[in-house]
């Protein structure tokens, strides 16, 4: 890796690993608001609602990333939805994190002792309340790992929106590849990156759990 | 004789073909402790349960003040057998949260407020204390303040020191006598018969779903009770027998 290389390197790697960082960060907070109505929609009562969101998780979790994605950059608009490519590749980023962060919020939930809730019920708490108020937080100590994992996913994930040509860290590479004409010292350096963001990651999540430690 | 504040008719509870509550009647009057027990099974938790609007009834009704109650309406307030306190909340907070969210009370008012619930049940100090730094006696108390401190009009005690210790259990039996003292409707399922004869203005023994006796302790706790009262008293009695020759 030279000198060269890097001044060059520099200001797009820069740039794509702030793309990825934020792209990553709204898909998962998608993932998680989404995730949340979803978890509890699938405990609900049967119905057409806990079907839906159980059809919703399988498709999510049954199809590849990469399908998904292709699906809604080439079929979105031919039924008639126009979204710029990067929305859709964020959409579909977010939409399937939420259906693995409603498995690991649906475990969450089943270590909420009942009795808590049935208080808060005769107390007068709304389901709504309830579920902010006291399922999350209760829960948040023991899903904040399998969470954090299915973010590190989901940053390692954002790579496939390269396909439909974001500029994020993996599409970076890739073009600072042929335009250096220097493949490895281009991957290492992004691969390296991912890396040190998803340790980054690791770390505020660790830090946090000992931070709040009861 | 005023108005009953509870009263419960005809009610029925049945799961599957288990008929779990057969036909109770209940009239309470306000200011009224009224002592539930009766042998393991025999409905008393389910009738708290269907009175709390917990578990759905077959058939009767369940009227406060003349209304047909919704678990949280307000008319009725319950104390578990396992507190059931909010872990990630202190103290304080468990008793205010509803305060806050439900009666909108501003927070400073509510924390107040939970303050002096915490105080009436002897727990002024610990307010900041979440439930795993308290004893259970202890947690115990801070969910009758929860539920004190949102002025129910008939409280109800699920076999509440049945999972403490006998000098915990002294603690939270305390708490329960002065509230009944201070004029509070409630109903007490407890396994503490000499707390229940103490406590109550009537008993009432269930057995399999039935009232098989409702009357004054005097009269429960007698040889003139029911036989199956007797029969299930004297299992009791002979256990404590050595207390009474020592």
């Amino acid at each position: 890796m030279t000198w060269d290389f890097l001044v060059e390197a520099l200001p797009s790697m820069t740039q794509a690993t702030l793309a990825t960082i934020w792209i990553s960060a709204v898909a998962v907070a998608i993932g998680f608001v989404v995730g949340v109505p979803l978890a509890v929609a699938c405990d609900g009562a049967p119905g057409w609602g806990r079907r839906a969101a159980l059809a919703y998780v399988s498709f999510f979790r049954g199809v590849p990333l990469l399908i998904q994605l292709l699906l809604a950059y080439y079929a979105l608009p031919f039924i008639g939805i126009d979204l710029p490519p990067l929305v859709a590749a964020i959409g579909t980023l977010g939409l399937c994190c939420a259906a693995y962060m409603a498995e690991i919020i649906r475990g969450g939930f089943a270590l909420v002792p009942k009795g808590g809730l049935e208080a808060a019920r005769l107390l007068g708490l709304t389901p709504r309340q309830t579920l902010l108020r006291i399922r999350l937080p209760i829960s948040a100590q023991a899903m904040r790992p399998a969470l954090i994992s299915e973010a590190i996913l989901i940053v390692k994930a954002s790579s496939l929106i390269s396909v439909v040509g974001i500029l994020e860290l993996t599409r970076s590479a890739q073009a600072l590849a042929s335009s250096t004409f220097e493949p490895l010292p281009a991957y290492a350096l992004c691969g390296a990156i991912y890396l040190v963001i998803n340790l980054a990651l690791t770390l505020l999540a660790r830090g946090r759990v000992e931070g709040r430690a009861v | 004789m005023s108005t009953p504040i509870l009263s419960v008719r005809a009610l029925e509870r049945r799961v599957g073909n288990t008929e779990i509550l057969r036909r109770i009647d209940l009239d309470v009057m306000p200011g009224e402790a009224i002592g539930v027990i009766g042998p393991s099974g025999s409905g008393k938790s389910s009738l708290l349960r269907c009175i709390a609007g917990l578990d759905e009834v077959s058939g009767g009704a369940v009227m406060v003040e003349g209304r047909q109650t919704r678990p949280g309406d307000g008319a009725v307030g319950m104390v578990f057998q396992q507190f059931n306190l909010w872990p990630h909340l202190t103290a304080r907070e468990n008793v205010a949260l509803a305060l806050k969210l439900v009666r909108r009370m501003p927070a400073a008012d509510a924390a107040a407020k939970a303050d002096a619930a915490l105080a009436r049940v002897g727990l002024g100090a610990l307010g900041g204390r979440k439930p795993a730094a308290l004893s259970g006696g202890q947690q115990q108390r801070v969910a009758i303040a929860r539920t004190l401190a949102m002025e129910p009009r008939v409280l109800l005690f699920d076999e509440p020191t049945a999972a403490l210790d006998p000098e915990l259990t002294t603690e939270v039996l305390d708490v329960i006598r002065d509230l009944a003292a201070a004029g509070t409707t409630m109903l007490v399922v407890s396994h503490e018969m000499g707390f229940v004869a103490r406590l109550s203005t009537r008993v009432v023994f269930l057995d399999h779903g039935v009232v098989v006796q409702a009357a004054p302790p005097a009269e429960l706790f007698s040889p003139r009770a029911e036989p199956r009262v007797r029969s299930f008293l004297q299992t009791y009695l002979d256990r404590v027998a050595w207390a009474r020759e020592a």
